[in-house]
C-alpha cells in the first residue's frame, strides 16, 4: 500500500468525498479505487464504442436483407457481414480465423433473437 | 402429490453466511475462460440468466446482439436496459449451456445467477445449514 498526497483539492470536494465514503461504508482510499474503476469502465466502453457502433449500424442496414437467413446465425465484425452460420459457437469460431484483431462483433440467430422485456424484482437491484 | 426423492450432489456455504450461491465457470463460445468456479449469488428475483459485472462482460463482446435485441429488465425503478451477449455456462453438476448473459448498459453490473438457469437445475436452498446444494431427483416427477 502506498500513500498519496493530493495537493490543490479543495475542503469542499474533499468533505464530499469523505462523506459518500462513509455513507457507502467505505475507506477512502476504497472509494477513490471504486470511483477509479468506474471511470476506467467508462473509458474502456468509449475505446470499444466505435466498433461496436459500427457494427450496430451494419446490423441495423442489413436487417431486411438478413430476414432471409432466419433461424440461422449471423456475424458482422468491422462494420461487415463476415458470414452466415448454423450455429453461435460457429460462428465465435470463424471469426478467430476472419478477423482476429476484432474486439466486438454481433452474433445474432435471425428471427430468433429478439428484443424480450423481463423482470427483475427488488432483491440485488442496487447497482 | 406424490412424495419425490433428491439426493444432494454437492453443497455450498451461503455468501456472507446468507446469500445462496453456486460455483460458476463461464466460457465464451469459442473457449476463452471468463470466470472459473466463482462462487455467484443465486437472485429468484432476476428473471435472465446471468448478470455480470461491466469488467467481465467485456470478455464476451465478441458474440454481442445487436443493441437492438439486447435485453430491458423492468424493475420498480424504471427500465434497466442492458447489453446482452452469448456465453456457454458450466455448474460443477450436469452439462454445458448455452446462456444469454447481461450487464447493464449504464453502471457497473455485478455477478448473479438468475431464473434462467434456475429453472434447468435442481437447487435446495437450506436456511437451517446456510447451504446451497444441487441435487439430483431418485424419483420421476
Amino acid at each position: 500500500m502506498v500513500t498519496l498526497v493530493i495537493r490543490g483539492l479543495d475542503e469542499k470536494t474533499k468533505r464530499s468525498l469523505r462523506a459518500e465514503a462513509v455513507r457507502r461504508g467505505l475507506k477512502l482510499a476504497e472509494a477513490v479505487k471504486e470511483a477509479f474503476q468506474l471511470w476506467r469502465s467508462y473509458d474502456q466502453d468509449a475505446e470499444t464504442l466505435s466498433e461496436r457502433d459500427i457494427n450496430n449500424a451494419a446490423f441495423n442496414a442489413l436487417r431486411q436483407e438478413l430476414e432471409k437467413y432466419a433461424g440461422k446465425t449471423i456475424l458482422i465484425a468491422g462494420g461487415k457481414l463476415l458470414g452466415i452460420y448454423e450455429n453461435p459457437r460457429s460462428a465465435a469460431m470463424d471469426l478467430r480465423l476472419k478477423a482476429p484483431e476484432a474486439r466486438h462483433a454481433i452474433v445474432t440467430v435471425v428471427g430468433r433473437d429478439k428484443r424480450e422485456e423481463l423482470e427483475w424484482l427488488g432483491g440485488s437491484l442496487n447497482l | 402429490m406424490a412424495r419425490r426423492f433428491f439426493e444432494s450432489l454437492e453443497c455450498w456455504p451461503n455468501l456472507d453466511g446468507n446469500r445462496p450461491s453456486i460455483p460458476v465457470t463461464l466460457t465464451t463460445l469459442d473457449g476463452e475462460e471468463v470466470i472459473d468456479k466463482q462462487q455467484a449469488p443465486v437472485d429468484t428475483g432476476f428473471a435472465g440468466a446471468m448478470l455480470l459485472p461491466r469488467e467481465t462482460f467485456t470478455h464476451l463482446e465478441k458474440t454481442e446482439l445487436p443493441e437492438s435485441e439486447s435485453r430491458i429488465y423492468r424493475t420498480l425503478i424504471g427500465p434497466v436496459p442492458m447489453r446482452t451477449a452469448r456465453a456457454l455456462l458450466r455448474l460443477p453438476i450436469g452439462e454445458e449451456m448455452e446462456i444469454l448473459v447481461d450487464t447493464p448498459k449504464y453502471g457497473l453490473g455485478k455477478c448473479l445467477v438468475g431464473m434462467r438457469v434456475l429453472t434447468r437445475i435442481e437447487l435446495l436452498l437450506s436456511g437451517k445449514t446456510s447451504e446451497t446444494c444441487l441435487l439430483e431427483a431418485r424419483t420421476p416427477a
